[in-house]
């Protein structure tokens, strides 16, 4: 099949959905992720961007890393998003003793029936909180790795099938903190977005304080989405117009990051399909069942910032892992990259 | 923003676009030295429009109606305080300067004026857009006007008017000048920047051509109160070199400019010599030049036919010369010193070579006969030249006036000279050197010395001024000559075998008495200045390249005026270099911009409107989603809400791709939106707040 050809048939895809059911489904759509973002918002203050950024994340099937110094609340927003979502919700606290089957589970000895039994680990969830990712070993985190992007787990030469939807969200402190591993580049690849929090203002922290003194308000959240209800907006996503000139657009800023002067190697095709498939989620979220130019320069620093890996000497020693000069980078290029106006 | 407000903003912008029009058309009056209208009324005028401008309702309203924060309301009566005051006391000081007729404090007060103009402008001005245009022809005008104008003494003004523009940008840049802050705080210094050079550079090239393009008015209106002494002051103006009056009585001024016109004085055949004399002048008072009348007159009457002067020295050659008259001549015009005349009308003669008709002259198309003297003979034999002078202290006189300089020099001039003709030939390679031919160059002062201001302060002149000066630099040193006044060249391209004279072929010239010769003609006047404007089929490269000379002649030389000139040069070129990258980054917007014909009517109207933008450079930058340009767009014109929906059915339109179009009510709201946004941004009001995003 030729290129020309597949397009059109993605047209075709597209286009196949009925207008008013599209119309329908699209603010049923709407509705879901604006209850999920309020939902997280009662508990996350002063957050709306990171929220939104989480949420679009976790609609478009991908995974998000967020990233600040301890304590600034990305352990609670990544929380928050897991209770939000109904299904199981487990969690992962890192050390430098975990071990892979810590995370995938291992094969026990079951002395009934006399023979090994599979025991699923905590990575067989619907949402999975990895916290502080970055103080696991290099061997535990690539446990993850498997796992994040096939939704498959093998042990002991057994492969098992994680359940469906399975978000992973992952926190990481600055990898100047001691006691930290670099997360490899390749699993920095898999996650869909990285962000960071950055300070919350006076008054959003003095809320917070008030609330948090009486109790973690967290653990009050009640979930808004069932896990089918997500599969089902995933799906939607999947189905929001991208036009030509929108696609353009997107590959001309991810072929700008590796044109960039301060970067060794920029922003990947995998790069690409998850900033355009965050940017569809971004749309259906928006209530538009097409992707604009907006979505992507929205998305783009976070979904392109953590994977760009510069050039040697750019940024000094500090910045291996840390996501905020790729993502200036990503800025920069974002100014100077045309928008099409069609294709 | 009442629809009233906005009606009332478009009025204004239009009134400041005429305002700044008539300015820029006055100004190139401004530095003609002799301007055909006084300038200086229509330059009040154009002060009352912008005061009026700066005080009226008007302007009031829009302040108002912008925003209608408290901020406007505090500012605006402080500025319009300071623009009435600044008005009134740059009124004062133009009345108090006026002096009518004197030129020079009339440019100068011209300038001052432009540069109260333009600050009032400035306190008036509502976007920054307008405020540097504003500087930018006031500031080109004031360059160009010291320039070309030969007037050193608007450098000054010049200068000021140049810290003017830092100090309005610096203004604009703490946005103390617009009443809109927001329209400035987006703005880097480096836009600011860029928003008053572009506009003053293409301003300066502008003006630099409409002043080449203009005609010089200089020459055609004089203005003096000769009380009818002067050869144009009487029915005799129209007349060309003819009106030197009656022998004897005959007055050559050179504080005053005969017209130049085109109209035909006489036809000769083309092989007759190029050099046609009418009258001679022997005395010379400082000012003007005077045909005495020495010895007996003779009368010519139809009757006596040709006379053949007999005894005349070996050298001299007689020849007769057949003319045809063509326009007004009341002398007679012959190649030499007439000496013999037959044809219609009386003449009568003195022995220095005038001969002029008793009444009228003859009559249009009317032929005659003239037998002349021509004096003439190597170089050789002109410096070999021996013999009983000419013994007539008349051609020796110097008037009591004259500068002890001109002496000075030349005496200087001709000290290495060993005989007359060597002498004659120093001051002829001095002038021609040394001094600039100007057909336009400003008259002197009514007081001053002409010789003295031509060979030591203006350096420029035309054919009068050199040759008075080489008369009066060879008689200081006791050479014998006189000025001949008559015409030279002409036209031999527009009637084959014929030379046509025309009036503005009239030339003055030089003659010496050589002994034993005779009076030789000596032309001190660079040759190709004298009647190169005469062919009157010049091709349109001539032409040019004519202005181009004459633009280049007409910069004041000296060291300022060196400097000057470079400058000037340089502005130029930056200039033209500013216009032709604007101009390509305008022709890449716009190519950007250009519709196709597969174009949705959203997409197609909002590129119309970005199309208008990008004329004022505010147009989206190409980094720019809609969405980011809809935030900035919005104003006066439009609301943002609106601004916003028509932007987000354009997205819709444009990324929605098939089947996700939209309603057409939207598409109609959206179209008239872009539209009356693009209406508002041909009318300068503000659609864009602060500038686009660049690189």
């Amino acid at each position: 099949m030729d290129s020309q050809a597949q397009l059109a048939l993605v047209d075709d895809t597209f286009d196949s959905v009925p207008d008013g059911y599209a119309t329908e489904s699209r603010s049923l759509a709407e509705d879901a992720a604006t209850r999920l973002i309020s939902n997280v918002e009662q508990v996350v203050h002063g957050r709306r961007a990171a929220v939104e950024l989480v949420v679009a994340g976790l609609l478009s099937g991908g995974h998000v890393l967020v990233q600040d110094v301890p304590g600034s609340g990305k352990t609670t927003l990544a929380h928050a998003v897991a209770r939000s979502v109904g299904g199981d919700f487990r969690r992962i606290q890192c050390t430098a003793d975990l071990l892979p089957g810590d995370v995938t589970g291992s094969a026990m000895w079951n002395p009934s029936k006399q023979e090994f039994t599979f025991v699923p680990g905590p990575i067989f969830a619907n949402v999975l909180l990895v916290d502080e990712l970055n103080r696991a070993t290099p061997r535990a985190q690539s446990a993850l790795l498997e796992a994040m992007d096939e939704a498959t787990v093998t042990v002991d030469g057994v492969r098992h099938d994680l359940p469906n939807p399975f978000f992973v969200v992952a926190t990481q402190n600055p990898t100047d903190q001691y006691g930290t591993y670099p997360l490899p580049e390749g699993q920095l690849d898999r996650f869909a977005l990285g962000l960071s929090l950055g300070p919350n203002d006076r008054a959003t922290e003095r809320r917070v304080m008030r609330e948090q003194l009486i109790r973690a308000t967290v653990n009050d959240l009640q979930p808004v989405l069932a896990p089918e209800e997500l599969r089902w907006l995933q799906l939607e996503v999947r189905r929001t117009y991208v036009a030509d000139a929108v696609l353009d657009f997107c590959l001309s800023v991810v072929a700008a990051t590796r044109e960039h002067p301060d970067v060794r190697v920029g922003a990947s095709s995998r790069a690409a399909l998850s900033l355009l498939r965050c940017a569809q989620a971004r749309a259906l979220v928006a209530g538009r069942n097409y992707v604009v130019p907006d979505d992507i320069k929205l998305l783009a620093p976070t979904a392109l910032g953590h994977r760009i890996v510069l050039a040697p000497g750019v940024a000094g020693p500090v910045a291996m892992g840390s996501t905020s000069a790729g993502v200036s980078i990503v800025r920069d290029v974002l100014a100077s990259v045309p928008v099409p106006l069609r294709s | 923003m009442t629809p009233q407000a906005a009606e009332l903003a478009r009025q204004n912008a239009r009134a400041t676009r005429i305002a700044f029009m008539v300015a820029g058309a006055c100004g190139e009056f401004a530095v003609q030295p002799l301007a055909p209208f006084p300038v200086w009324l229509a330059m009040l005028a154009l002060f009352v429009v912008v005061a009026l401008a700066a005080v009226g309702q008007p302007f009031a309203a829009v302040a108002d109606g912008t925003d209608g924060t408290n901020r406007n309301r505090r500012v605006w009566p402080v500025r319009q305080l300071v623009a009435v005051v600044v008005i009134a006391l740059a009124g004062a000081e133009a009345l108090t300067q006026l002096r009518p007729g004197d030129v020079q404090s009339e440019g100068r007060t011209l300038a001052l004026l432009m540069l109260f103009v333009q600050f009032a402008h400035a306190l008036a001005s509502r976007t920054r857009r307008e405020t540097a245009l504003g500087c930018g022809v006031v500031v080109a005008t004031l360059a160009v006007a010291a320039v070309f104008g030969g007037d050193v003494t608007l450098i000054a003004p010049m200068a000021l008017a140049l810290a003017g523009v830092a100090v309005t940008a610096a203004l604009l840049q703490r946005g103390v000048l617009l009443e809109s802050a927001t329209a400035v705080s987006a703005g880097s210094p480096a836009s600011v920047v860029r928003a008053c050079v572009a506009p003053l550079a293409s301003a300066l090239a502008i003006g630099a051509l409409i002043f080449l393009a203009l005609p010089d008015t200089s020459g055609l209106r004089v203005r003096s109160s000769l009380g009818g002494s002067g050869r144009l002051s009487g029915p005799a103006a129209d007349r060309g070199v003819s009106g030197v009056g009656a022998v004897g009585a005959g007055t050559l001024d050179l504080n005053a400019r005969g017209a130049l016109s085109d109209a035909p004085v006489l036809e000769v055949d083309a092989s007759a010599p190029r050099y046609w004399q009418g009258a001679v002048f022997a005395d010379f008072d400082g000012r003007s030049w005077r045909s005495s009348r020495q010895g007996g007159l003779l009368l010519w009457t139809p009757d006596d036919g040709m006379l053949r002067p007999a005894g005349a020295p070996a050298p001299v050659r007689f020849r007769t010369d057949h003319a045809t008259v063509l326009g007004g001549v009341d002398v007679v015009l012959a190649p030499g010193a007439p000496t013999g005349y037959a044809g219609p009308g009386t003449v009568v003669s003195d022995p220095d070579g005038n001969a002029r008709f008793v009444g009228d002259g003859p009559d249009r198309n009317a032929g005659y006969d003239v037998a002349s003297v021509l004096a003439g003979a190597s170089d050789d034999a002109l410096r070999a030249a021996a013999g009983a002078d000419v013994d007539d202290p008349r051609w020796t006189a110097v008037p009591s006036v004259m500068a002890p300089r001109v002496r000075a020099l030349a005496v200087q001039l001709t000290a290495s000279a060993s005989n007359r003709f060597d002498a004659v030939a120093a001051v002829e390679d001095y002038l021609k050197a040394t001094e600039t031919y100007d057909i336009n160059s400003p008259l002197p002062r009514r007081g001053d010395d002409p010789i003295d201001d031509f060979l030591f302060v203006s350096h420029r002149g035309f054919c009068e001024q050199f040759a008075t000066a080489a008369v009066m630099l060879l008689r200081s040193v006791g050479v014998p000559a006189r000025l001949v006044t008559g015409y030279a060249f002409g036209d031999t391209t527009s009637r084959p075998g014929e030379r046509i004279f025309r009036q503005r072929d009239a030339h003055a010239w030089v003659q010496v008495y050589y002994p034993g010769v005779g009076w030789v003609a000596s032309d001190a006047t660079p040759s190709g200045a004298a009647g190169a404007a005469s062919s009157g089929a010049a091709s349109v490269r001539e032409r040019i390249a004519g202005a181009l000379r004459a633009a280049w002649k007409r910069i004041p030389h000296g060291r300022v005026g060196a400097f000057v000139a470079v400058a000037a040069a340089f502005a130029i070129g930056a200039a033209l270099v500013l216009l032709a990258g604007r101009g390509l980054a305008r022709r890449r917007q716009r190519a950007r911009a250009t519709g196709r014909p597969d174009d949705g009517p959203v997409l197609a109207a909002y590129l119309r409107l970005e199309r208008a933008l990008a004329a004022q450079e505010r147009a989206r930058a190409p980094g720019e989603t809609f969405g980011e340009f809809a935030r900035r767009l919005g104003g006066l014109a439009v609301g943002a809400g609106e601004v916003a929906r028509a932007m987000r059915c354009l997205e819709q339109e444009c990324y929605g791709g098939r089947g996700r179009q939209p309603a057409p009510a939207e598409v109609a709201a959206a179209v008239a939106v872009f539209d009356r946004l693009r209406a508002a941004a041909r009318d300068d009001v503000p659609v864009v707040v602060g500038n686009a995003p660049r690189r």
